[in-house]
């Protein structure tokens, strides 16, 4: 009894992804990969001594530039760092900065468009003229000024200067406030459009008509349907963000050294591409994994997209 | 009508975002005229800052910057202190301009057949491959693209300079590596379009008149499906003509991209007002010609 | 459909028009300028062509060519030989100089250059107004302190004055056994007052500039190029060699090397544009030339802060730093490592030894200080600016403090802007430093450690010390000055260790010595744009 038509709108869309061959391997990569960023520091700990010396992402050792080797699967960097180990425990930051800037993106952009959609009228016309001012910066310019003053003027404050740990995590938490904080325009865009366009559905009049309450629209008909545009925007600004992460390192206003993202690692690489030699190993890892990630989270995006059967606006 | 009313709003967005940037930049930790050496007295300190102003309130700094701004004068940096902002903009921008104008060609000569190959093999190797390559070009940051195509095509095969803006030649590399972005998300968008407009039900019924079906991609699937990609160039001209930091970057060219960058970083801040403004009106002038072209393409947009 | 079809029109029309005036305009923009003999790549964009704004090295070699002080400096070993005075007389309590200025002298435009155009430019310096940053370089005259900072108001009680056309008389404080060299320094360059006086701020913009050096300024186009075009009125052009020099604003050391291996540049002239994963092959190559230079890298203490205001800690630290590891393993262009702050090979002076290395005594100290194994010692951070060379030897410091003393550093990377501020405000516990000499004397390194002075950046006060250098300053015996000044730089990097001292800089230029000629290594890595020159092939 698989008609589709009987299946609640999630259903369809599960069963339509799983038969989406590029998108399910995409999961399973990622899904590795968060496997292996996750277990690296855990066998590291476990591991210790010499193991943990070799492998450290910040242990320094005589080994300079070592290609890739069975010691060193990745090779080694000019502090004789591991490669690997730098690889793994970048991907922790690129993938954090990727996943928290896509929910601040989420959080601000479902918000901001549901209600400016909902409600309508005057608020509506002064939160999307916010939104307009707000595109109309140039993105580039917007995150330097939040990472740079902000960071500074957060530095300044007692939190962070009585607490090691707030200092250590405060660029991190500022590269996806500042990354979130660009991205969620055109979602709120989004949201805004399908919500105008939801409320004046039959079944939404409808309900009204039966006398149901703000709330209980909002939670029974937007918000479930609203749902699928959500995430699949969300799982596409997430590789965005990445990207512009590695762009923001490239100007080195990424995390601070000597902790690395792949951004930071891919311009250390790409720093040293010269016609006299080249230390490959430096740039194709980091490289291979960071398009990699990205080609695997948009293959996603796109399976939720037409899992859930979304058309281009 | 409409695009009078939408050019009047443009003035105030267009003074909401100057006060925006003017206030993020005083915001700032430090001030532009810190330099290795430091002044041997706080006078010298003192008088440096009351050359540009910076000793008087924000509000008031803000309006001698509108007055400026009034008489067409964008003020003068504070970095570069021989030259005005509107100085680097008559310098960068037609630079910048061109850059853009020839990626923008790349993105649209290259991702419009690549779209419209991928979607009208939907399935086929055809697709999978282009589509691939489309998402790749997305993937790939440029500043991994250009080092390796300087390494090949000028360094290793000694076809095409390594960088700089003097001739025809010196402009290939930069503006494929700044187009490749956009072929990729220009592909894409087409792709996406031509895959909703053959199942809109006019294009069914073309169908069943009998049309060919090459005939039927190319008439009436095409036409739709080019919409979102002209709504699309709007913000990616705006993107392009002021410029990539990155390309700018690597291939030593002096365009408005690099000073975008530079000046947040170097808290030049009328810089940054000025080139923020400039690209706030170029955004809004592109997408008001978008919605222009939108009016030729499609009879039944209006606008009222 | 008659609408589309116009529509159809329009376009294809519109499409003509966009690839008609695309091609044309990029013909127009295809710049056909007369090739340059030389193109030299200099660093990044120049702040200003002013001699009073600037503050770079690279800045000061462009704007050296274009004016020309009462001395100027020799191009094979940066001596100070006449320039615009053809000769001097020097009282004998070395306090008055008198110069006397060619009588051929002509500014670019054409005009006489005279004493009052000498008097009118240092004074212009010293003027609050102008805030010209590197003023301390006119110190040396009377009174001429009191006006900079605005105490006494009438230009003329400054020690300069022009007793006839020709002649320059400067009045100095003390005896300064280097002010020819001075002289030659930019700040004290003379400049046009006809121009300055007519069009304010924007005189380096409205052509054409007059200049009292070998080069007019032919084109200046932002992040793109200066062009520098040979000036037929100066007063020894015949010796100027080249007609037309490129100049090339490129700050990263990779586009550098990829634009000279490929042949679009000739000359490199900086030591931060060389890639410093490759310098340990390029260093080998016969068109890179090494050399010594007057510049070191070191590390500031805020001595006013915790930990770092007890000198056991400091010289704790400063033990336990393995500095040929960095020159080792970072740098590697053969680097000195730098046990004092004066880098050898200064004129009138050799420097006495350093505290050295010795992680024994360190970690002693480290326990007499109250932090036995590095046990309670405080968070610290170690400021520098966002470059990479900055962040490896920050990593290699943090790793080798880790090891021997017990205590963990966290880096603190700021942008090169926010940096100045911050280190000038004292912002910091532990920053990065680097100084590079302006004149070939000892003072221009122990000089800005003393109280108060606007480069001093450590808090660090020392009585003992201020009175040595004050007493060097006015000493005329060349050798009881540099026993002054050793007793001097003891205090500094023996017993108080404000800062620690790491490596001596190199410095390294490419070139094909094959191709081009007139530029040599010299300690003050400044290559008088005059003598550089493409050899001519022989047929």
């Amino acid at each position: 009894m698989n008609d589709p038509e009987h299946l609640s709108p999630g259903r369809r869309a599960w069963q339509r992804f799983q038969k989406n061959r590029l998108a399910r391997w995409s999961a399973w990569y990622l899904v590795l990969l968060l496997a292996v960023v996750i277990a690296w520091p855990l066998l590291l700990k476990i591991a210790g001594g010499d193991f943990a010396r070799l492998h450290g992402p910040d242990e320094l050792s005589d080994a300079q530039f070592a290609p890739p080797s069975f010691q060193h699967w990745f090779g080694t960097d000019l502090h004789g760092r591991d490669l690997f180990s730098r690889v793994v425990f970048g991907a922790q930051i690129s993938l954090l900065v990727g996943v928290f800037g896509a929910l601040v993106s989420l959080v601000i952009g479902v918000s901001w468009g549901a209600i400016a959609g909902y409600v309508g009228g005057r608020l509506d016309g002064v939160l999307m003229r916010i939104v307009d001012v707000l595109y109309s910066l140039p993105t580039v310019v917007f995150i330097i000024v939040i990472v740079t003053t902000l960071g500074e003027r957060l530095k300044e404050s007692s939190i962070v200067q009585h607490s090691p740990a707030a200092a250590g995590a405060l660029r991190i938490v500022l590269l996806f406030v500042g990354l979130g904080a660009v991205s969620w325009l055109t979602m709120a865009r989004i949201i805004r459009g399908q919500v105008l366009s939801l409320r004046s559905r039959a079944f939404v009049e409808a309900s009204r008509a039966l006398g149901a309450g703000t709330p209980r629209i909002l939670l029974r008909h937007i918000i479930p349907n609203i749902l699928g545009v959500a995430i699949t925007y969300t799982a596409l600004t997430l590789p965005a963000i990445i990207l512009y992460e590695s762009f923001l390192s490239y100007l080195a206003l990424g995390v601070q050294p000597p902790m690395a993202s792949w951004g930071t690692l891919i311009s250390e690489g790409v720093s040293q591409i010269n016609p006299i030699r080249i230390y490959w190993w430096l740039i194709v890892f980091p490289g291979a994994v960071l398009v990699a990630t990205l080609l695997a989270l948009n293959f996603l995006g796109d399976g939720l997209r037409d899992a859930w059967d979304i058309k281009a606006k | 009508m409409y695009f009078i009313r939408r050019i009047l709003f443009a003035i105030p967005l267009l003074l909401v975002i100057s006060v925006l940037a003017f206030a993020l930049m005083h915001l700032a930790p430090g001030s532009p005229f810190d330099t290795e050496r430091k002044p041997a007295s706080p006078i010298v300190e003192e008088n440096i800052r009351a050359k540009y102003h910076a000793d008087e309130p924000v509000w008031k700094q803000y309006g001698e910057y509108l007055n400026g701004l009034l008489h067409g004068d964008f003020g003068a940096s504070l970095k570069y202190q021989n030259h005005s902002v509107n100085d680097i903009i008559a310098q960068g921008l037609p630079v910048s301009m061109l850059l853009g104008g020839l990626a923008f060609c790349i993105a649209m000569g290259v991702g419009i057949p690549l779209g419209f190959l991928t979607a009208a093999r939907r399935g086929g190797w055809q697709d999978y491959a282009g589509s691939f390559v489309a998402l790749l070009t997305v993937c790939v940051p440029s500043f991994v693209i250009a080092p390796f195509m300087i390494l090949i095509f000028a360094m290793k095969l000694k076809w095409l300079p390594v960088g700089l803006w003097i001739t025809p030649w010196h402009m290939i590399m930069p503006s494929i590596t700044l187009g490749a972005y956009f072929v990729g998300k220009v592909a894409r968008i087409l792709r996406e379009g031509m895959l909703d407009a053959a199942q809109s039900e006019f294009v069914t019924a073309a169908r069943a008149k009998g049309l060919g079906e090459n005939a039927l991609l190319l008439k009436h699937v095409l036409r739709i499906a080019l919409l979102p990609v002209v709504s699309y160039s709007g913000p990616m001209l705006a993107d392009l003509l002021t410029g990539s930091f990155v390309v700018e970057n690597i291939f030593q060219i002096p365009g408005i991209g690099v000073f975008l960058v530079n000046s947040c970083l170097n808290l030049d801040s009328t810089v940054v007002v000025g080139l923020s403004l400039l690209y706030a009106i170029l955004l809004i002038g592109l997408n008001l010609l978008v919605d222009f072209a939108y009016t030729l393409l499609d009879p039944r947009v209006k606008y009222e | 459909m008659a609408f589309a079809k116009r529509a159809r029109r329009i376009i294809r029309r519109a499409r003509f028009l966009l690839f008609a005036s695309f091609v044309a305009v990029i013909c127009s923009c295809s710049r056909r300028e007369p090739p340059a003999d030389v193109v030299i790549i200099n660093n990044v964009e120049p702040e200003s062509l002013d001699p009073a704004v600037i503050v770079a090295q690279a800045d000061m070699r462009i704007v050296s060519g274009m004016f020309e002080g009462l001395t100027r400096l020799a191009p094979e070993d940066d001596r100070a030989i006449p320039g615009l005075a053809k000769n001097w007389d020097v009282s004998p309590d070395g306090k008055i100089y008198t110069f006397h200025l060619r009588t051929n002298l002509l500014w670019s435009t054409g005009e006489p250059i005279t004493s009052a155009d000498v008097v009118y430019s240092w004074i212009r310096a010293l003027d609050p107004k102008t805030a010209c940053r590197y003023v301390e370089q006119l110190y040396y005259l009377k009174n001429a302190e009191d006006f900079n900072s605005g105490k006494i108001t009438n230009a003329d009680l400054v020690g300069v004055s022009a007793p006839d056309k020709y002649t320059v008389r400067a009045e100095l404080k003390a005896p300064t056994v280097f002010f020819i060299d001075l002289c030659a320094f930019q700040t004290l360059a003379v400049v046009p007052r006809q121009a300055i006086e007519r069009y304010g701020d924007h005189w380096l913009r409205v052509k054409p500039v007059p200049v009292s050096g070998a080069f007019e300024l032919d084109s200046w186009r932002l992040n793109d190029k200066i062009r520098l075009k040979k000036n037929p009125n100066y007063w020894d052009a015949t010796n100027t060699l080249s007609e037309i020099i490129d100049l090339l604003p490129v700050g990263s050391p990779t586009t550098a090397l990829n634009l000279y291996e490929n042949g679009q540049v000739d000359v490199v002239w900086d030591k931060e544009l060389i890639p410093s994963s490759l310098v340990d092959v390029l260093i080998k190559r016969p068109d890179f030339h090494k050399f010594n230079y007057l510049g070191d890298y070191f590390v500031r203490f805020n001595v006013t802060k915790k930990p770092f205001d007890d000198v056991r800690v400091r010289q704790a630290l400063a033990l336990a730093v393995d500095k040929e590891r960095i020159t080792k393993r970072i740098t590697r262009a053969g680097e000195q490592i730098a046990e004092h702050l004066v880098p050898p090979g200064i004129q009138n002076y050799d420097p006495p030894p350093g505290i050295g290395h010795d992680p024994e005594r360190a970690r002693k100290l480290l326990a007499e200080a109250g932090y036995p194994g590095g046990k309670g010692f405080p968070r610290f951070e170690y400021l520098f600016n966002a470059s990479p060379i900055h962040e490896k030897i920050a990593v290699e410091l943090q790793q080798m403090w880790r090891d021997e003393l017990g205590i963990d550093m966290e880096l603190r990377q700021v942008e090169t802007q926010v940096f100045w501020g911050m280190q000038s405000r004292l912002e910091f516990q532990m920053s990065k430093s680097s100084w590079a000499g302006d004149y070939n004397d000892p003072n221009t390194y122990l000089g800005m450690f003393v109280t108060g002075d606007g480069n001093n950046e450590t808090g660090w006060s020392n009585p003992r010390y201020d009175e040595l250098i004050a007493a060097a300053g006015n000493e005329l015996d060349l050798a009881k000055r540099e026993k002054l000044f050793q007793q001097a730089e003891t205090i500094l990097d023996h017993d108080e260790m404000p800062v620690i001292p790491l490596y001596i800089y190199v410095g390294i230029n490419y070139f094909d010595t094959n191709k081009i000629a007139g530029i040599w290594p010299n300690i003050l890595d400044d290559h008088p744009l005059r003598a550089v020159h493409r050899i001519k092939p022989k047929s």
